[in-house]
């Protein structure tokens, strides 16, 4: 039986290794490089310096305009996460709940994510300007006279990513009001409790893994993009994926960018753990308090 | 255009008899089958370039140019990034940074003895003793929507009526620190030629601007497009040659140059060192100076050549300042370029602060 | 579900619809320039843009990538499913984290990262950058469908040919193979269309040889005056309804897998 598990393991191993040599060397040695990048060199006046520095992430939190981005880019990522999660709950019951209805539901929330991220951004963008498909809907309609105009505003951006990103909190969040039991809700309400009771009491407190997993989705996504506000924004909102292009390509900054996109990495993967985290304990201590 | 048969091209044609037709009419037979990359705009000027002049210099030296778009300083970041092995073999860049890119040593002099095309070039377009030549001259004002009374002084553009209906271009382009000296003129009173030197105290002057600016924009194209729309009203500062030939299409959006004067636009070519291919990159831009490409060029992109001797269709000189004499006639302002240069990192920070932050 | 759900609904479902429409109706405007409401009808737009050889160029480069992601992904990607979910591999759950996270880490970040490591290792092969860089991120889509369908699938039919005598390649060939198949067409399907609509890898890694249409339609949004970019987009969203359409109908594929 040992050697049997042994072979097994081995052959496992030799299955798997490739792909794990792959990513080791064009995908953990390139991240991990650029990270260190960002602390072994500094550009003064124009050349490169190397040496042990943190300048980079001293520059980054002290100068107002990137600091201000960078709580632009957090800012803009919860927003979109939490209001994406508004949206999705109504979605995703009714995909829970299956039927031909469901079916389209789905197929509707998804279709987007095949049309290319650039074609969705420009497509917003000529809704949302002074003169589009929004403000001369609203005009014709009588709604409102010379109605301002969205595009170029945080708003856009925000709107723009809801749409994009929407999916990636709908699924999950269907997928875990699909799994309670359709029991549990018929016992509430027989016991009493209203429809709105029922979404705070039932399917709120058990839909929270989906919920944790679908914000941490949307709010890495949104921190991350550079199509969107940069189709969207009109320079005046620019996240930290823009500024990251502009130090590398533009400016040819590549410690300062390489900074940048290590504050990145730390921010996407700190909000992934802060989410999950709470979910479990929150779940944990809700279960526990079903007990009693 | 006449085909002259050297001693090697005769020798394939015999041999090749018709088999090897498309090659057997090439004449710069050393070029066969060898490729440069150069960059360029995008606009009216790219697309003809693209269009026209690419395939037929391929063709007549069998040989594959590579275009890459970008913007002035994008092109010099990618200069820099290959400094030590080098990519391009031509860059196209605004007069901005020729001067700059010398200093650098990422460029290189133009063989005068290998370029007779340079012969009708103005002299004031050869730059920094040979290290690049002009290629096109546009103006540099404020495009509008053409239902609208556009500004008749730069002045007038902070006034509150134009709350939102301005479009202002990006630190990343040129044309941005025209707006900075038009900023500096409008605080001070004085000509261009002065205020360029008080751009740094005059971000005051920048930022009372800002609840007039719908958005800053990278592209003069998309931002004309959108002014023609009607979703801004005016837009500024752009080069005249991102603008006239939407203009010449029809679209309701052109130029005016309000009374505190008109820049010159001035696009370039420099040769990049150790060149890749740099017999083939030399006359690739001796080919772009020449009157075959410069004519059409010009009446196309509706821009000026920086040539002598051209004879020019009555509309391209509608829109264009040509010859040289109507040129000095305009009094187009050229900043001076070394100061700015050395201040552009920290005008582009200070720009940033106020429109991004 | 109550009506005031239902409604609420369809309204979101209107909402995320509606934009989609709006170049739909514009690439037909008979006008120089782009307006809303359109203005007259032509298809001038589709032809134009359909014969601009730019278009086809990044076309080509799309497809050509797109294939050598799904064919560089699927023949890293199944071995690795499988050896995870089959046999008792040492760090299982290390692994699968490897695995699994190009897709956490911002892939703004990750082609950043390759291109600094491409031009420290002077490797200037456009094409291979690309596609290595489509491949880490194409990878865990691969792996997870294949592990998907080897869960679903008997673990005893693989015991039983081996019982019955068939060697480990044998029993790959006539057992495995059979009950992962659906996993592996899912997979490259969706390593395809990622790859096929990446940005954020290629911004970095391409050039004006290899440029792939997703670059392409970003720099036209910014050069293209007349609504030809519309009609571009028009045709880019019907090949994502008729994607779909394949999918969903035809190979009974799960596109919502995609967020899963």
């Amino acid at each position: 039986m040992m050697s049997r598990a042994r072979a097994d393991s081995l052959s496992g191993a030799l299955l798997v290794l490739p792909a794990i040599g792959f990513l080791l060397v064009f995908f953990l040695a390139p991240n991990l490089l650029l990270v260190g990048y960002s602390v072994i060199a500094r550009m003064e006046a124009g050349v490169m310096q190397y040496g042990l520095t943190f300048d980079n992430y001293v520059r980054a939190f002290s100068v107002d305009l990137y600091w201000l981005v960078l709580v632009r880019t957090v800012r803009m990522g919860l927003m979109a996460a939490l209001v994406s999660a508004a949206i999705a709950y109504p979605l995703a019951i009714a995909i829970a709940q299956g039927g031909l209805f469901g079916r389209v539901v789905t197929l509707v929330v998804v279709t987007p994510l095949l049309v290319n991220v650039v074609i969705r951004s420009y497509a917003w963008s000529q809704l949302l300007s002074r003169q589009g498909a929004l403000n001369w809907a609203l005009t014709n309609l009588g709604i409102a006279e010379n109605p301002p105009q969205l595009l170029y505003t945080e708003w856009a951006v925000l709107i723009a990513s809801v749409h994009v990103f929407l999916p990636f909190i709908v699924l999950p969040l269907a997928a875990a009001i699909g799994a309670i039991a359709p029991e549990i809700g018929q016992a509430a309400r027989m016991a009493g409790a209203n429809r709105v009771r029922v979404f705070l009491r039932v399917i709120l407190p058990l839909s929270v893994p989906g919920l944790a997993v679908g914000l941490s989705l949307v709010f890495s996504l949104t921190a991350a993009a550079y199509v969107t506000p940069q189709i969207l924004g009109g320079n005046f909102s620019p996240l930290i994926g823009t500024l990251i292009h502009q130090q590398v390509l533009a400016l040819n900054d590549w410690p300062f960018g390489a900074a940048l996109a290590s504050l990145l990495i730390v921010l996407v993967l700190s909000i992934n753990l802060v989410f999950l985290r709470g979910a479990e304990r929150l779940t944990r201590r809700w279960t526990a308090g079903a007990g009693n | 255009m006449t085909i002259k048969l050297n001693r090697r091209t005769f020798g394939k044609l015999a041999l090749g008899a018709g088999v090897a037709a498309p090659f057997a009419f090439t004449r710069n037979a050393w070029a066969q089958g060898r490729t440069i990359t150069i960059g360029i705009w995008g606009g009216s000027q790219g697309e003809f370039i693209k269009r026209e002049v690419i395939p037929a210099f391929e063709a007549e030296f069998g040989c594959t140019v590579l275009a890459e778009e970008g913007a002035t300083l994008a092109n010099v970041a990618k200069l820099r990034a290959t400094a030590s092995d080098p990519r391009f073999s031509v860059m196209f860049v605004d007069d901005v940074v020729v001067g700059l890119c010398k200093e650098e040593g990422l460029t290189e002099e133009l063989p005068a003895a290998d370029m007779p095309a340079l012969e009708n070039l103005y002299p004031e377009f050869l730059y920094e003793g040979g290290y690049g030549t002009a290629l096109g001259i546009s103006l540099g004002g404020v495009f509008h929507n053409t239902g609208i009374t556009p500004p008749e002084t730069y002045a007038e553009l902070w006034d509150e009526k134009w709350a939102g209906k301005i479009k202002l271009v990006s630190p990343n382009n040129t044309p941005a620190m025209f707006f900075l000296i038009v900023a500096a003129a409008v605080k001070s009173g004085k000509p261009f030629a002065e205020a360029q030197y008080l751009v740094d105290d005059s971000f005051d002057k920048v930022a009372e601007l800002r609840p007039n600016v719908q958005n800053v924009y990278d592209s003069g194209i998309q931002a004309s497009n959108e002014v023609a729309q009607g979703q801004a009203d005016v837009g500024l500062i752009e080069y005249s040659k991102y603008v006239y030939p939407y203009t010449d299409q029809g679209a309701p959006v052109t130029m005016t140059y309000p009374a505190e004067g008109a820049f010159a636009g001035t696009n370039c070519q420099v040769l990049v060192k150790n060149a890749p291919e740099r017999d083939l990159a030399v006359a690739f831009m001796n080919r772009m100076l020449e009157p075959s490409v410069q004519k059409p060029l010009a009446e196309y992109a509706l821009i000026a050549p920086p040539i002598s001797g051209l004879d020019l269709d009555e509309k391209t000189l509608g829109y264009v300042a040509y010859p040289q004499s109507e040129m000095q006639a305009r009094g187009l302002f050229t900043p001076d370029w070394t100061m700015i240069n050395a201040k552009r990192a920290e005008w582009t920070e200070r720009l940033n602060q106020i429109f991004a932050a | 579900m109550s009506n005031l759900t239902r409604a609420a609904v369809l309204v979101i479902l209107f909402v995320i619809v509606a934009p989609l429409a709006v170049p739909v109706m514009m690439s037909v405007s008979d006008t120089p320039f782009m307006t809303f409401p359109p203005q007259g009808f032509t298809l001038r737009w589709y032809w134009k843009v359909l014969a601009e050889p730019e278009v086809q160029q990044s076309l080509w480069v799309s497809i050509r990538l797109a294939a050598a992601a799904a064919i560089g992904s699927l023949i890293l990607g199944i071995p690795c499913a499988i050896g995870l979910v089959r046999y008792r591999v040492p760090g299982r759950n290390a692994i699968l984290g490897l695995v699994l996270s190009p897709l956490i880490v911002p892939l703004l970040v990750t082609g950043l990262a390759l291109l600094q490591f491409f031009s420290l290792a002077g490797n200037r092969w456009t094409f291979f950058q690309l596609a290595m860089g489509h491949i880490v991120i194409c990878l865990p889509y691969v792996v997870r469908n294949v592990s998907n369908s080897l869960l679903l699938a008997n673990p005893d039919l693989e015991s039983a040919a081996r019982i019955m005598g068939a060697d480990r390649w044998t029993t790959f060939r006539r057992v495995t193979w059979h009950q992962i198949r659906p996993g592996i067409t899912s997979g490259a399907i969706f390593a395809f269309i990622v790859s096929f609509d990446d940005f954020p890898i290629s911004m970095w890694l391409a050039d004006a040889r290899e440029f792939p249409l997703p670059l392409f339609l970003e720099v036209a949004i910014q050069r293209f005056f007349d609504p030809s970019i519309a009609a571009l987009s028009t045709l880019m969203i019907l090949l994502a309804l008729v994607m779909i359409g394949v999918m969903e109908a035809l190979l009974g594929i799960k596109v919502r897998r995609f967020a899963g």
